[in-house]
This record gives structure tokens, sequence and C-alpha cells, in this order.
């Protein structure tokens, strides 16, 4: 039994597709891909497959994964080139490896935003995005096992870059991800526009990175 | 790509996996390549039309033409319906994106009646006239087929032609000349007057309709040369007729996301209620080679964890051993599931249960139809009680501990004596659980009873009866829930508002377009969708119209009145039908074709006897 990690990209008419979803279609891709996949013993035998850090519905990624395991050792060229050749449009296998880190390691999560406006220019919407930043707290109202909680997540949020362009803005950001602390770019979204004035823009997101602890690549 | 206003909407509507396409297996052409263009219209949501099997069928097939590309195209809900308007967005098809105005035919399967303003809120949503006498070019042609074109009647206004009985080969017939007319520049009428010789094509333009005083038909006179009858095609060999080796797997959840598998064509019961049981005759069945074939290039393609067989009664399939035991060698080492629906109690046997059990489904379903026997006889659903106990019996020794039944509640001649019979049947299941001293251990028994309305449908020996007012109906509804005596027995049914638009619709004739078009203007659409059905708006729309519901749903017809659709074919003569219904009137049965043809007619679609002896 070989453990392999699946790093792919979700993009497209992809981001449609919903967290669930991409597990049903991974499993498929598996199948007719013909891969030496090991399935569980017993009664109801099943692919092994193992997702984390669930992404958002609508939101685009280049650092997805799924954990899997084969019966044989194959080069890992080999898998991803078999993987690609059968996957729907929007969903590219960028490299196959050996786990290292265990996805309750993920710290962190970068996420690039683009946000298209509704009146208004991206210029003036950097300003308005400097304005938000520049606030000591940014509360929000979370939904937690326990009911709603006010949170500050100001602290949280590490802006990494911005460009206003000729058409969004974009900013680029890092968040807690992970079991233990996870920020939605979603929130913070929200919590944006909501001190704005006018129409929500229009906003792309892309998840480009996940990090361990110390800044380590997860993959 | 998807445009920049599309994405605004979908970041805003529910389920938006239903708006974007570019599904495994979709296909993907050039416009500059092909030289018609189809839009396949499915009138329900996106999860419901991704698992009819017709659709697949038909996309394939068309596809597999390279000068054909067929798209899809399903109704939108309405958060998305509303954020269409909004934003002046057309309706477009999944793969191209492009509107469906600019399709050269746009195709609707019809596959119940409560579709049909689906049909006129997606032509309205696509910016296409909805009366074929306002659309004065050939493109778009408006087309439509499927069961419910077995009384295409209420639709005539709006489609400019149907296409009647299977669609495999007159669907391509139907675009080669097309293609023709684009070339020669035909006009419209030109198109149609053409049109109507292809067998199986029914152009209702080219029918005159005239009426009594008292409202039944006096005539339908064909126009321009058109026949006087159109008669429905068959296929006659099932092993060759084209069948996809993909379908298209979608992202999202659907109704049913798995290989289908058509065993067979047709039903040799002849239940008297079962509209398809006559609608789809004579009985053709595909081998067990070509179905092992087909089911194992699907799954291929796809990727499914699962099979299922259909057809109208899959159990009476000849080759059902075979079939299984070929096909399961091959989903057991590949991790597949074989499902089995729609089976009948006479036909359930301990190794069928072996087979069953095999493939892990957590309960069974049954269809007695009727509670007691006088009744099942009636319908000719030929099962006795013992068979259905027999069946309970072995469910239950072989440890399932949950049965579901369905029946049917307004049939002709049905009694309170009838009604509660429903019941009594179903506690004597319950008995019989607790009297086996093999039943399951530690589980108490559940029987659910489904009960459905009924609704008389054309080309049935019932296609003369009244059917149950919507009062006589909660009457018999109340006094099934006076007869349960135990927390066992789940009886579940539908109000029957629907039943009676539905049974409206089913004998209608021209004369309800204009309801039609009323309710949709104001704003009906999804009728089959409890959350959206507007019974008021419907009794609103027929009270503005002057139609009475009533004639067309709680009328007795006698046998020498014109039926709207008797100028249509099905293969079943008027005279089998008249028969049967008398036969249903004395609780008389008949044998299946298996048994004893009963000279229905439908052979001669064959041109020759439905089984050899
Ligand atoms: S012709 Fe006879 S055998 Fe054939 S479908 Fe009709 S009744 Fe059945």
């Amino acid at each position: 039994m070989i453990n392999i990690r699946v790093l792919f990209e979700k993009k497209g008419r992809a981001k449609y597709i919903g967290h669930l979803d991409v597990s049903r279609l991974m499993q498929r891709a598996l199948k007719r891909a013909g891969l030496p996949i090991w399935y569980t013993e017993g009664y109801n035998p099943h692919m092994y497959v193992a997702f984390a850090l669930p992404l958002p519905l609508g939101y685009e990624s280049e650092c997805e994964f799924m954990d899997t395991r084969l019966t044989e050792q194959m080069p890992f060229e080999t898998v991803k080139d078999a993987l690609n050749a059968v996957l729907p449009e929007g969903i590219l296998v960028t490299q196959i490896a050996e786990p290292v880190y265990k996805p309750s390691d993920i710290q962190w999560a970068e996420y690039v935003l683009s946000l298209y406006p509704e009146g208004g220019t991206p210029q003036s919407f950097l300003e308005d995005w400097r304005r938000f930043l520049a606030k000591s707290s940014i509360e929000v109202v979370k939904k937690t096992k326990k009911g709603p909680k006010t949170i500050d997540i100001r602290p949280d949020i590490h802006p990494l870059a911005e460009q206003a362009g000729s058409e969004c803005l974009q900013v680029r950001l890092r968040l807690p991800a992970g079991l233990s602390k996870n920020i939605s770019p979603n929130l913070v979204l929200d919590s944006f526009f909501s001190s704005i004035k006018g129409e929500p823009p229009f906003a792309r997101v892309t998840r480009i990175r996940l990090l361990c602890d110390g800044e380590k690549e997860f993959a | 790509m998807l445009q920049p206003k599309l994405e605004r909407i979908l970041a805003r509507v529910q389920k938006p996996g239903r708006y974007t396409g570019g599904e495994l297996n979709s296909v993907m052409k050039r416009k500059e390549d092909v030289s018609l263009r189809f839009a396949f219209c499915f009138p329900d949501t996106y999860e419901v039309g991704m698992s009819h099997l017709g659709m697949k069928i038909l996309y394939s097939l068309l596809n597999e033409q390279p000068d054909i590309w067929c798209e899809r195209v399903f109704a939108p809900w309405i958060d998305f319906e509303a954020e269409m308007r909004k934003e002046n967005l057309p309706l477009y098809a999944l793969e191209s994106l492009d509107p469906v105005g600019e399709f050269d035919i746009v195709g609707f399967t019809l596959q119940y009646e409560l579709s049909f303003t689906n049909v006129l809120n997606m032509l309205d949503l696509a910016g296409i006239p909805l009366k074929s006498a306002d659309r004065s070019k050939l493109a778009p042609l408006i087309v439509a087929g499927g069961p419910c074109a077995c009384n295409p009647e209420p639709l005539a206004d709006f489609v400019d032609l149907f296409m009647l009985g299977d669609g495999e080969e007159v669907i391509l017939e139907l675009c080669r000349l097309y293609q023709q007319a684009k070339v020669q520049g035909w006009s419209k009428q030109e198109f149609l007057e053409k049109a109507c010789h292809i067998p199986g094509v029914y152009v209702p333009s080219l029918y005159d309709v005239s009426y009594q005083e008292d409202g039944t038909i006096q005539a339908v006179t064909p126009l321009q040369g058109a026949p006087a009858t159109v008669t429905k095609r068959i296929i006659k060999d099932m092993d060759s007729v084209y069948y996809p080796d993909k379908f298209v797997v979608p992202y999202i959840e659907t109704v049913h996301d798995r290989a289908i598998l058509e065993v067979m064509r047709g039903c040799i019961r002849g239940c008297r209620f079962c509209q398809a049981g006559f609608l789809y005759r004579p009985l053709r069945e595909k081998s067990p080679h070509t179905l092992c074939r087909q089911g194992k290039d699907l799954c291929e393609s796809s990727g499914y964890e699962e099979i299922s067989l259909s057809s109208l009664s899959t159990s009476d399939y000849s080759g059902i051993e075979p079939m299984l035991t070929e096909m399961m060698a091959y989903t057991e080492q590949n991790h597949i599931n074989m499902a089995l629906p729609s089976l009948r109690i006479d036909n359930f046997n301990e190794e069928l249960m072996e087979k069953i059990k095999a493939v892990r489904k957590s309960g069974l379903t049954f269809a007695p139809e009727a509670g007691t026997q006088r009744m099942r006889d009636v319908i000719n659903k030929n099962i006795t009680e013992d068979e259905v106990m027999k069946s309970c019996r072995i469910a239950f020794e072989g440890g399932y501990a949950a049965v579901k039944l369905y029946f049917m509640l307004g049939l002709p001649t049905e009694t309170m004596e009838d009604v509660a019979g429903i019941i009594e049947l179903a506690q004597r299941v319950v008995d019989l659980f607790y009297s086996l001293p093999d039943k399951p251990k530690g589980k108490g028994v559940t029987v659910t009873i489904s009960v459905a309305t009924f609704v008389p449908k054309p080309f049935t020996p019932f296609q003369w009866e009244p059917q149950d007012t919507m009062e006589t109906i909660h009457l018999k509804q109340h006094h099934l829930a006076e007869t349960i005596r135990t927390k066992k027995i789940n009886c579940n049914w539908h109000e029957g508002k629907t039943s009676v638009l539905e049974g409206v619709f089913a004998r209608g004739d021209r004369r309800l377009g204009a309801v039609m078009e009323a309710a949709f203007r104001k704003g009906c659409r999804f009728d089959s969708w409890s959350e959206t059905f507007q019974y008021d708006k419907w009794m609103e729309a027929f009270e503005e119209c002057g139609v009475d519901p009533a004639f067309y749903a709680n009328r007795r017809r006698s046998y020498e009145e014109i039926l709207p659709w008797d100028h249509l074919d099905y293969g079943i003569s008027k005279a089998f039908l008249i028969r049967e219904n008398e036969k249903a009137r004395a609780a008389k049965t008949t044998p299946n074709c298996r048994q004893q043809c009963s000279g229905c007619g439908a052979n001669k679609l064959k041109g020759g006897p439905c089984f050899d002896d």
C-alpha cells in the first residue's frame, strides 16, 4: 500500500463544484484512469480518499490536495498523466507527491482577492481597502458550534501585496487556516464590503498556497 | 469561459453548478463546423433532467453526427430565473453558453403534463415568441417528443411539430430535412408541409379541429395533404439501435447519477392504469450480451460506481439471469454496485432475493397498486394477496424489517371497501411479520404505504373514465387515515390538487392552450414542485378563459366521442381498449403478452407476432 498526495488546481467552471462533489469527481477519475487504487477491506469496500480544508463554493485554487493509496508502486509522473487524461475542464493535477506533512499541520493559507468595483474605480477601492486595514480591530460574527460568536479578525489578517489594476483591485493576504483556527476570506470580504458605500463588488478569490508552522510549504 | 455577467449572477444563486456546464463527456464543437445546432431542452431542473435516459440517448446520438451539435438546456430554478430576468440574461445552452434563440431547432422532451408551463417559461426566457403562429421564420423551430406527445393538443399553439414514439430514427430524419430546408431556403410553412410526411411527425397546424355545441370534438381535418393519422415510430431491433457509450457526468448531485442500462422497451403486463405500458408496446428486449457490453463501456467512460437497469418491469426481462451473472462478474471485480429497481411481486423469488441482498439495498418496495383482489382485477394488476404475502415473508426472513407498498386511490369502480382494503392489506403484512419465527431480531416492522391519486390517461382502457373529484379523493384519504390502527403503518399521500391539473392536461384539447398561457403569465411554472405550485392562479386562469376543468377531468366520455388524440396512432386499436374497458368493469383480467396475445394491434408496428412460440 503506497500513500500518495495528489495536488491539483481547481479553476474556471470547476470552481462551482462543491467540496463533496469534488470528492466524488476525483474517485470517478481514479476509476477511469485505471490506476491500481487501494480499496478498504470488508463488507462494503470503498476507495480511501481524504481531503482537508474545504474550499468555499465559487473560489478557485492552485493548491488543492487529495490523499489516496495505491496497491503498487508507480512512477508519480505516470499517475499524474493518467489522471490529467481523464479529468474534466478546470481540474488539473500539478504534482503527485509522497505526503510529508499531515493535513493537521496546516496553519496558514494565502489568497488572492480580485475585487471588481460596481461603482468607483480600483484606485478608490484601494484607498477603501487601506482604510479598512488601518482599523485597530475588525469585529465579525462567526458561526461556531456553540452558536454565533463575535471575534476580532484584524490581528489574523496579514496583507502581503496590493495592486490597483485597470479593471480590479487585487490584494494578496495570508489568513489562519486549518483545524484549530480557520478564517475564511468570506469573513474578511463581508466586513470590508459593509465598511464601504454602495453595491458590494464582484469578487474572485483564489487560494494559492498552504503553509505549515514556520512558514514551511505544505507541499 | 463564463462571462463576467453570468459569474456575478452565479455568486448569488443556489447550486450554481446547475448552470455552468463543462461536465465530463459533455460535447464541445465549433459552431462553424456544424450546419445544424440543436438545443435539447428538459423542462425541469438540471438534477431531474440529467437523470433522464432518453435525453442522454438523443444527445449522444445527435452529437455522433459531425455536422450537428446538440446542447443541453434545463429549466432554471426560480432564483436563477429572477436574476436572468433582472439582468436581461437570455436562456442559454450549457455547452457553448450561447442563447437558445440562436439555435436551429429547439426540442423539448415532454415527460409529464405538469412540466408544460416550464416549456412556455423556457421559450419566454429565450426570447422566443410563445406561439407557433407568431414565429414566421424557419429558425428556431420548436419541436417536442416524449410520452406526453401522445396527446400534444394542449401544446398545439406553441410547438411547431411533435415526434411520436421512439426518437432515435425520426430525430435524424427531421434534422436532415431541416438541413436541406436551410440550404434551399424553404419557408417555415414549406418545411412543415414536407416534414409532416416523415412517419411519426405530427404538425398540429396542419390539422383543423372543430367542436360541437356540447364542447366535444366534431372533427379533426387534415390540411394541405397532411396524413389523416400519424403513427408513432418504433425501433424494431434494440440490439442494433444506437446507445451511448458515454454519459455526461454531472458534478452536482442529481436524482440518478449512475450508469443506466435500458434492458427493454415496452411491457407485457397490460396494467390498465399504466399509460407507459400501452404507449411503448410492443415489447422489445436487448440481448444480455449487448447489455453487458454497454454497461462496461459506460462505467469505463464515466467512472460510475453504480449500474441500474431501466425498463417498465425489469424482472420480466427474459434474459435477466444470464445478464446478471455476466454483469456481476464484471461489477464485482471493479467495485461497482448493481441496482435492481421496479421489481414485480410475482417475480420476486428467493434466487433474485439473494442477488438483491448481495448488493445491499436498505429496504424493499412492492406495488400491489390496490387493496382488494376485485380492485386489482379491475386494473389488471395480476397479483394475488398470497403472492404479496409470500414476497414480504421472503423479505422479512431475509432480514428486512421495512417494506414499502405503492397503491393508487381513485381507481375506476373503487368503493370505500376497496379504500379500506389498502390499510387492511398493510395490516396483514404487519401481522405476518410478528407471526414469523425467523423475523429479524430486535426490530419492529415498518410498513410504509404510498398512495398516489389515479389519473386516467390517453391510450389506456381508462381513457373514457371520469377522474375522481378532489372532494372525493379527500374523503377517501380521510377514510384511509381512519382505518389505520397501528403506528407500524406509515401512510403518505399527496393533496390531490396537482392531480386535477395533470388530469385536465392529460386528456385536454387545443382550447387549453389559452389557459396554459394565462396561467404562465400569472407566474405558474414548476407545477410539479409543491413549493412553486399555485393552484389558485390556475383556477383563475381557467375562470378567465371560460374553460371548465371538470369537462376534461371528471366527465365520462362515450366510446363514440372523438377524443383529442384519436388521429394519433400508437399501435393499440380502439377496439382493444374498449374490450379492456369492458373487462375492467366486469373485474375480469387479461393474461400478459407472453401467456397469450390479446390482439392489441401493436404488433403491426413490428410487422409480425410479438413472441414466436
Ligand atoms: S400484439 Fe399481442 S403480444 Fe403484442 S403487445 Fe399487443 S397484446 Fe401484447
